[in-house]
């Protein structure tokens, strides 16, 4: 046969046999060939070394693509609502009331929650301990929320267990103990500020009548309580009004910082401060204190005294009071003469004739951590002088209500309470701790050693957020449920009642709060927590309508009908007799003060970063506690240099890793501690701030700080005793955000004296006075540019009174928590990197050892004028047409000269990346209205513009186009305790804002620039005593 | 040409003297035709591994992010910008050499011109890597180019940053061109001598088809003319950009005037030194005493002198003008530089660019090669301090509490320093593939060129 032809033309009718035959026919071989290549399946013989290598290598290269997650993105899973619940719309918070207890202290908080997870603490504006504002710590009380290493199952001797094993362990324990009414069943706890807790308590007493219950609050109210008890013979506390006060003596009370009730004391404090009230009507402020404290910031008139010294100048004054005419031995009252040096009797004369000029208008108030015999006396001299039922009343007190073991009887200290358990222990009398929510082996006093004492009781449980010291020793740790996952109830201070209610079901499953777990133990009526609260108020408040009423309480955030009145009292003239003996001897020296720390606390706060990072009030110093000396001191100890520029103009700059390490022996207990330089403190003093140095604290607060718990004595726990100081000579890195001690003379924060204010109000802030170069006029019209007319429209400013401001640090901590805000740890901020929006510049001014304090809060000015704008090459910060100045992330290449050109330095840069490995939990508290900000962007205050353009929808949706001032509230504003910050639209001349822009004491910071910043500041006026301006102290 | 004539001999390169043109091609393209030179090679390994570690420090910054730097939320600009205005200050020499001494027939710029020239894009390229890798977002630096975009997003030319970039790409391209313009005649005499098909294939290709017709050399001089003479403005415009990114700001210390002409002169300092430092190094390395002579030598010298009394009286006019201005802020800021944290950088600038300098004074100084080695080292020491001086005024500007530190981190370091790994090698791979000094133009310069050759007697 021939080949096949396939040309039909030429062959006619195309035949072919078979296949083969076909496939011989060479155009279709052809085709074959080209379309499956001979040999194509096998690797041919002459396929060279550099050919297989190519397709070795190609073939590596796909399968190394394929690997790369780069080019796959990871995988998302969308998870829908099958069932909305009701009432939520996804992308609109909603907010609930709630209530948060704080070492026997209360406050009413308002918390927003997006698609059922909290994102922000705010306070709650009808409950009086909060009235809107809150502090740094119930701000960052939702970190602890989501903290990924909470204790999240029941765990035995470290190792993870199960609830069923820890019942099946326990119960027949418990069964035993209540057979033998509870003998050697002890229960530890803090102080509690909930009268449920106190209903199951009380039951538990029931079941286990021998049972002991002891409380330990480490930072405590008991001297005043025993002071008040000594003086009135109730268990009373004091309750300042110090708006009508119109003057003010601080014994070493930190009353707008650290006392209960702070928040509203600070509200009350600004309200009076108010210079436009007058010469008589705006308060003046003395406090005497050893360290520099919030309240001696804000204080007129500032004595720095030795700790053993200050109780012999109250007594001073009182004897100077009586020499100026007031009647104390008619009270019974009988005081020694007392050696006081020069400059306090000048003080003292002034301050006694200032009382006097004052009576019923003026307040004397003494600090907790103070002896009680101080408070008695302090107390009968606001009797004398009139001020009790006027600026003080006294009311019952609710912390022994709903703590003391007898709640009818005299006052108990958690000292003693802590004794008794600790001699317990050690005669093995515990057959069962409870350790509820305390973690009194880390803070217990150094001499009590209880934590190698928990051991000796035959089984030690502990329940709590974390496992923290006290947990590690105990046989059992149980998780607990934090305050914003279970109901409570809480009494505030002033006796206000509030429901909490949980934000969210707990995170962990099964954990439970410290009513549950006694409800479980004792075998309570309810054993859920909703229905323990339930069950009290019921108790109560029950009968018809109680439905309706628990409704109304959960909504508003109080208990109507709940506050307690003013106590009357009556005079122990006999303890006002012998009172001097009782006071603490005066000692030669250098004496140890311990203090709780700003933000931690008393060390429940260790692992919130937040709290860690945010500076301390008066220091700035972050991450760490150090030994607090004066700048005299430290140069007696040789530490001077490592610490001070040689000009007093701050901090060494750049030696942050080398502070010196100091050894403190007291009572014959050493504490090794890093030194720091803290002007105002006095001379032979040394401060310790408590929180710091937990063993057992998570990975954030982890090696921060020193234990100055180590340094506690039970005898006398917040001033130790004498202290001998050495220079080890080895260094230690400290992390301080602001150098920089002094303003150089610059007009930043303009401060002056009330005299001068009234005479000349429009003079007292002004450039003219301020500036040597008083701003140029512009040639052409700076508030129409282009589209923009700064005239019309909405136009956001704010303005800061710096006369408000005490410098508490709330604004920092509330901007953290609303705008994303990372931290970023203490080798970031050693390095200067810290993220914080808004930050508050801190001031010495005078004489380094006696030195006055400015604070200034700077948030982003967003001037009109802005400088960062101009130099930014890819327009990645602009202006809008309601004058804000925005960053745009997603332009952001961070070339970062917009920090560079900010006069203001409130450019924040993400040097790394922040948020990179967030746990699933810490995912959840994000504010999913603001953008987590990627590294190498530029970020800074938006004035929160997420909520400027929530509101902004709100309004548009009612059908109207100006938003109402007030109601958009920026982060910072709302937390402020003194409600020194007020925001709104300056083209609205009713706004606040623009109204106190028109204030002759407003003025902006750098105006000789020529920024025109938005952002306000409204100058400080201090009211001091002419008698004592001319003494010179 | 006639101004040659009229040349001491001591002044022009020996190699002008041998009298053979023939001999000038061998001895200059000889060494891009050797096949080794192991203190090539070796200095190659060096210069290799340093480039290496600068472009893992990129690769490690580019990951983990600008942290990586002692940059802070005061200095927000550290190392990287000290280095990239240095490098660019460095790279101004070559291009005035070039331009400038070629607009004024300085014939003794023969000697050094290539080299110099070849210096200016090293050093512009070392510039160059700090703006783009300083970012945040070094994928996204595109942004800063104007280029259409469905967001309609451009850049912001207000900012003295958008004007930098053009400034040195333009400062860049010119240089390359100039370069490149000058290199022609000698690739194609290049590619005339090549052996290798390969070798003839590339040279020709760069040679754009040089034949050196007097068509070729009429359109070479002209073009070369205009390129000096578009090259000569840029010397004056790089460095008065690049210091409108301190003059345009509202940093106290930033915010001067005088700034575009200091910069300038101290750029052409910092150039001519780092010239001087090279040629010494190249002169002994690769035999070149015969071409760069003492007395090419000395009028660099001459030129730092100046430049560096014109620094000198910079940096006293600012103090003077900071005291005189009456801004609080502005008398601190140069109060503090001098006398303030970073007072031991402000001490070393003047030492090294004003005091040291003036020993150029003495003749005998002027001539002894290791001194004026070691004070080129100085000088390039003092101006690299000057920028720093100049940068870390952002550590005290206007709020005394937002006043913070700067410490430079390992990666700033050795970043820096692998820089001087991407300078070298590429100066090194000059230095063997193409000539380092313009064979054109030395015979040009030669006596034979000159169509009086021989004839001076008439």
């Amino acid at each position: 046969m021939s080949p096949l032809n396939l040309d039909p033309k030429k062959s006619g009718k195309a035949q072919w046999k078979s296949l083969e035959e076909l496939a011989k026919a060479p155009e279709l071989k052809e085709f074959v060939e080209f379309e499956f290549p001979e040999g194509a399946d096998t690797l041919g013989a002459d396929i060279s070394r550099r050919r297989f290598l190519q397709v070795m290598g190609a073939g590596m290269a796909f399968a190394g693509i394929t690997g790369c997650k780069g080019i796959r993105r990871p995988e998302m899973h969308i998870l829908p609502y099958t069932k909305t619940p009701e009432s939520l719309i996804p992308g609109v918070p909603q907010y609930y009331a709630t209530s948060m207890a704080l070492g026997g202290d209360a406050i009413g908080l308002v918390v927003e929650a997006h698609e059922g997870r909290p994102t922000k603490i705010e306070g709650n504006s009808s409950h009086p301990a909060s009235l809107g504002a809150t502090s740094r710590q119930h701000q960052a009380s939702i970190l602890d929320l989501y903290n990924p290493e909470r204790s999240q199952v029941p765990s035995k001797s470290g190792k993870a267990s199960t609830w069923d094993a820890f019942w099946d362990e326990t119960n027949p324990v418990f069964e035993s103990l209540k057979k033998t009414g509870g003998e050697g069943l002890c229960f530890l706890t803090g102080y509690t500020a909930s009268p449920s807790f106190r209903e199951v308590r009380d039951h538990a007493a029931q079941v286990f009548p021998k049972a002991k219950w002891f409380v330990y609050e480490p930072v405590n109210r008991d001297n005043a309580l025993q002071g008040l008890h000594a003086l009135t013979g109730q268990t009373v506390e004091p309750l300042y009004h110090f708006e009508k006060a119109e003057r003010i003596v601080s014994i070493d009370c930190d009353f707008l910082d650290s006392e209960p009730f702070q928040v509203a004391y600070a509200r009350a404090f600004a309200k009076g401060r108010n210079p436009d009230l007058g010469k008589e009507g705006m308060n003046r402020l003395y406090v005497v204190e050893s360290h520099y404290s919030v309240t001696g910031g804000s204080a007129d008139h500032r004595l720095r005294l030795k700790p053993s010294n200050i109780p012999y100048l109250l007594v001073a004054l009182a004897n100077e009071l009586q020499l100026q005419g007031l009647n104390l031995s008619g009270m019974g009252l009988d005081l020694k003469s007392v050696n006081t040096s020069e400059i306090q009797n000048k003080w003292v004369k002034a301050l006694a004739t200032d009382l006097l000029d004052h009576k019923g208008k003026s307040v004397i108030t003494v600090g907790k951590h103070q002896s009680p015999a101080l408070h008695t006396l302090a107390h009968a001299l606001n009797i004398a002088l009139g001020n009790v039922g006027a600026t003080v009343e006294f009311r019952p007190s609710t912390v022994h209500r709903l703590n003391a073991s007898n709640p009818k009887g005299a006052p108990e200290t958690s000292i003693d309470a802590l004794r008794t358990l600790a001699s317990d222990l050690d005669a093995g009398k515990v057959e069962a701790l409870v350790v509820l929510d305390s973690n009194a082996a880390y803070s217990a006093p150094a001499d009590l050693d209880l934590g190698a004492k928990i051991a000796k009781a035959k089984i030690s449980i502990h329940l709590g957020l974390d496992a923290d010291d006290t947990g590690a020793l105990c046989t059992w740790q149980l998780p607990m449920s934090h305050y914003l996952e279970t109901w409570s109830d809480t009494i505030a201070y002033d006796g206000t009642a509030a429901i909490g209610q949980p934000l969210i079901s707990p995170l962990y499953d099964n954990t439970l709060d410290s009513a549950e777990l006694v409800a479980k133990i004792s075998g309570y009526a309810q054993e859920k927590s909703h229905d323990i609260v339930q069950l009290t108020w019921s108790k109560r408040r029950g009968g018809a309508g109680f439905e309706i009423q628990w409704r109304r309480w959960l909504h508003d955030g109080i208990i109507s009908g709940e506050s307690a009145s003013a106590a009357g009292v009556s005079l122990n003239a006999q303890v006002l007799s012998t009172l001097v003996r009782t006071l603490p001897a005066q000692m030669n020296g250098i004496e140890l003060i311990l203090r709780e720390h700003s933000c931690l606390g008393d060390g429940r706060f260790a692992n919130n970063a937040w709290l860690l990072e945010t500076p301390d009030p008066i220091t700035r110093l972050t991450w760490d506690n150090a030994v607090m000396m004066s700048p005299k001191l430290a140069e007696k100890l040789g530490v001077r240099d490592e610490l001070m520029d040689k000009d007093d103009g701050g901090i060494t700059l750049g030696d942050y890793r080398k502070r010196p390490m100091v050894r403190v022996t007291v009572n014959g207990r050493t504490l090794e501690a890093a030194a720091w330089v803290m002007p105002g403190i006095a001379e032979e003093t040394i401060l310790l701030h408590l929180g710091f140095g937990r063993m057992h604290v998570g990975a954030v607060g982890e090696g921060a700080g020193f234990n100055a718990y180590s340094l506690m004595s039970a005898a006398s726990p917040f001033a130790p005793g004498e202290a001998k100081l050495e220079n080890l000579n080895r260094h230690y890195s400290l992390a301080c955000t602001q150098d920089h001690w002094s303003m150089e003379n610059r007009p930043l924060v303009r401060d002056g004296e009330l005299e001068e204010y009234l005479g000349n109000p429009e003079e007292y802030a002004s450039e003219e006075k301020w500036n040597e170069h008083a701003p140029e006029k512009s040639l052409w019209n700076e508030e129409v540019r282009g589209d923009y007319d700064f005239t019309k429209g909405m136009q956001w400013g704010m303005a800061i009174d710096l006369n408000s401001c005490n410098g508490c640090n709330a604004c920092i901590v509330a901007c953290q928590s609303e705008n994303n805000i990372p931290t970023v740890g203490k080798e970031q901020v050693m390095r200067g990197r810290e993220m914080h929006w808004i930050r508050i510049d801190r001031y010495f001014a005078g004489d380094v050892e006696e030195p006055t304090i400015e604070f200034q809060p700077v948030n982003c000015q967003q001037c009109e004028n802005a400088p960062c704008e101009e130099v930014c090459p890819v327009g990645a910060t602009v202006h809008t047409h309601e004058g804000l100045n925005d960053m745009v992330y997603n332009r952001c290449v961070g070339t970062r000269y917009c920090a560079n050109n900010c006069p203001y330095k409130v450019r924040r840069f993400n040097f790394f990346n922040n948020n990179n490995d967030h746990t699933e939990t810490e995912k959840m508290r994000a504010n999913p209205d603001v953008t987590l900000r990627f590294r190498g962007v530029m970020e800074k205050c938006t004035y929160c513009v997420q909520r400027i353009n929530h509101e902004r929808i709100v309004t548009k949706n009612a059908g109207s186009e100006i938003i109402a001032d007030g109601a958009i509230t920026p982060a910072c504003a709302q937390s402020c305790p003194s409600q020194a910050i007020v925001f709104g639209n300056i083209n609205d001349p009713e706004s606040r804002v623009a109204k106190l822009k028109k204030h002759p004491r407003n003025y902006e910071m750098l105006r000789d620039l020529n920024t025109k910043p938005r952002t306000s500041y409204l100058a400080r006026v201090r009211n001091p005593n002419p008698a004592l301006e001319k003494a010179g102290a | 040409m006639i101004l040659h004539r009229d040349d001491d001999p001591a002044k022009r390169p020996i190699l002008v003297e041998t009298g053979d043109f023939h001999k000038v091609t061998n001895i200059i393209a000889g060494p891009t035709e050797a096949r080794f030179n192991l203190t090539w090679a070796i200095l190659l390994m060096l210069t290799g591994s340093l480039l290496c570690l600068m472009v893992a420090l990129f690769g490690y910054l580019f990951w983990e992010g600008i942290g990586l730097w002692g940059v802070n939320s005061s200095v927000s600009w550290g190392w990287a910008i000290v280095n990239f205005v240095w490098w660019i200050g460095i790279g101004h020499a070559g291009t005035l050499i070039s331009a400038i001494l070629f607009l004024f027939r300085q014939k003794w710029r023969t000697a050094i011109n290539r080299f110099s020239e070849a210096m200016t894009i090293f050093a512009v390229m070392c510039a160059g890597v700090f703006p783009a890798f300083h970012v945040g977002r070094v994928w996204v630096v595109y942004y800063i180019f104007p280029l259409p975009n469905q967001m309609q997003a451009w850049p912001n030319t207000r900012s003295p940053l958008f004007w930098d970039v053009f400034a040195v790409s333009t400062y860049f391209t010119v240089s390359v061109l100039f370069w490149y313009m000058g290199l022609i005649p000698d690739l194609a005499t290049l590619r005339d001598r090549a052996t290798t098909k390969v070798k003839q294939a590339i040279l020709g290709i760069f040679a754009v088809g040089w034949r050196g017709s007097a068509r070729h050399w009429q359109n070479y001089e002209r073009a070369y003319l205009i390129l000096a003479a578009i090259a000569t403005p840029l010397v004056l415009s790089v460095h008065s950009i690049v210091s409108f990114d301190f003059a345009a700001s509202k940093v106290p210390g930033w915010h001067t005037t005088i700034f575009p002409p200091y910069f300038v002169a101290g750029a052409v300092f910092s150039g001519f030194a780092l010239v001087s430092t090279l040629l010494i190094v190249a002169r002994e390395v690769f035999g070149l005493k015969e071409v760069v002579r003492m007395h090419h030598l000395e009028n660099m010298n001459k030129f730092m002198l100046l430049t560096g009394s014109i620094v000198g009286y910079a940096y006293a006019m600012e103090l003077f003008i900071a005291w005189y201005s009456g801004s609080v802020y502005e008398r601190f800021a140069f109060y503090h530089r001098a006398l303030g944290t970073y007072w031991w950088a402000y001490a070393s600038m003047v030492s090294c660019n004003v005091l040291v300098p003036q020993l150029f004074w003495f003749r005998s100084i002027r001539r002894n090669i290791p001194i004026m080695f070691i004070m080129t080292i100085f000088i390039n020491i003092g101006m690299w301090f000057e920028r720093f001086v100049i940068v870390i005024t952002l550590h005290a500007s206007f709020l005394p509490s937002s006043w913070g530190y700067f410490r430079p981190t390992w990666v700033d370091i050795f970043t820096f320093v692998g820089t001087f790994g991407l300078f070298g090698t590429f100066f090194l791979l000059f230095l063997k593939f193409l000539p380092q000094l313009a064979i054109s133009e030395v015979k040009g310069v030669m006596p034979e060129s000159s169509p009086h050759h021989g004839h001076a007697n008439h």
